[in-house]
């Protein structure tokens, strides 16, 4: 069972590979750590189901829900996987009615598919990808060109090659527990993984 | 509500596609396939573009003297006494424009031979000059359109084609101005 927590501006599916990113920047152009979540709210888990039993899913999921009622805010995404199908779960707090929704979106693999809290930013990025030939990382430096904020440090990971090891090794940079109610559902997961 | 979906300044033009998305009630929707959005005035001296808000013929002649007002106002000012002047002018017609709509968030691009100004009922300062060699995009496919256009890789016409093609809300025909093609303002 391996799980990722990542804050990100876009987390783009093409080609069977999932990028994401690895520091954000501020606004005034600072590296931030991946592990606060106060300047993006999007948080994405990416879990390989093979390793995964539902229930373990499903706590996850609850776990996001979780972080979703903690924030008080918008969107978490969710993305579990297997060799054929990304399953995209988004978890939107809604303020009026003091409760979040859980929204799920199934991906095949094969597709291109970007994410993205900001919607605008998420059409910025397949633009891009449009201009660049569908090169993600030409395209990501691009938008990282238009907007300084930005980050282009993405992690590129192809999702046959997605094992619990490379997962401990991101989750152990930016698992940081006192952050949000979801990292320590991720530390149970890794423990049990 | 209508949904005017592109409207954009970029290279010396104004450009708009001709998809109009009017939401008759909670469940329909219908979409226009020939909605002009941009348009000259009458003396040639200036054009202008609507976004979000679809003007009848009997309307025109208000919203242009509106804006109108607005950039002879500007582009005479030439102290500071003029710059506020022209600045309450700039919001009265904002005011003015918005109680017209019904109240609608609707964005204006106003291009004259000397400046570009943009007009967003949804900001608290509704009125700005756009710097020209800046490109300036609103509505549903908007970010699509700055991306492909940043870094000149492609022209305004290009990019608007392939906005169209990720963004079904906007339409692959549209419309152009250039700024060559207004008569410049002169004051005596």
């Amino acid at each position: 069972m391996t799980a990722v927590l990542t804050t990100a501006p876009a987390i783009i599916l093409h080609d069977g590979v999932i990028h994401f990113p690895r520091t954000l920047y501020d606004y005034i152009g600072n590296s931030v750590d991946l592990g606060l979540e106060s300047l993006f709210t999007t948080a994405g888990f990416v879990i390989p189901t093979e390793m995964a039993s539902l229930s373990m899913i499903d706590e996850i999921t609850m776990g996001a829900t979780i972080h979703s009622e903690h924030m008080r805010q918008n969107w978490t995404a969710i993305l579990i996987t297997n060799s054929e199908m990304v399953h995209l779960w988004q978890s939107y707090w809604v303020q009026d009615e003091s409760r979040n929704h859980i929204m799920r979106t199934p991906i095949p693999v094969g597709e291109t598919f970007v994410f993205s809290q900001d919607a605008g930013l998420g059409d910025t990025v397949r633009a891009m990808m449009d201009v660049y030939s569908n090169d993600v990382e030409m395209a990501l430096a691009a938008v990282s060109r238009m907007k300084p904020y930005f980050t282009k440090n993405y992690y590129h990971i192809p999702l046959k090659k997605f094992d619990a090891e490379d997962v401990r090794k991101i989750s152990r940079v930016f698992s940081r527990p006192e952050d949000c109610a979801m990292n320590k559902f991720l530390d149970k997961v890794i423990s049990q993984s | 509500m209508i949904v005017m979906t592109l409207l954009a300044y970029h290279k010396d033009r104004l450009i708009a596609d001709r998809r109009c998305i009017v939401e008759l009630d909670t469940n329909h929707v219908q979409q226009m396939f020939n909605a002009t959005k941009i348009f000259t005035s009458k003396c040639g001296r200036m054009a202008f573009g609507i976004c979000n808000y679809m003007p009848s013929p009997e309307q025109f002649p208000f919203i242009e003297e509106k804006l109108m007002a607005v950039v002879l106002a500007m582009e005479s000012a030439d102290d500071y006494d003029k710059m506020q002047s022209a600045r309450d002018v700039a919001a009265k017609a904002a005011r003015d424009l918005k109680n017209f709509s019904g109240g609608a968030e609707s964005y204006y691009i106003v291009m004259t031979r000397k400046w570009v100004y943009r007009l967003n009922m949804t900001h608290s300062t509704p009125w700005k000059m756009v710097q020209a060699h800046i490109p300036y995009a609103v509505g549903s496919g908007a970010s699509y359109f700055l991306a492909y256009v940043f870094e000149d890789k492609l022209t305004p016409e290009k990019a608007l084609s392939a906005t169209s093609r990720r963004d079904p809300l906007v339409s692959p025909e549209h419309d152009v101005i250039m700024r060559s093609s207004l008569h410049p303002i002169v004051f005596v």
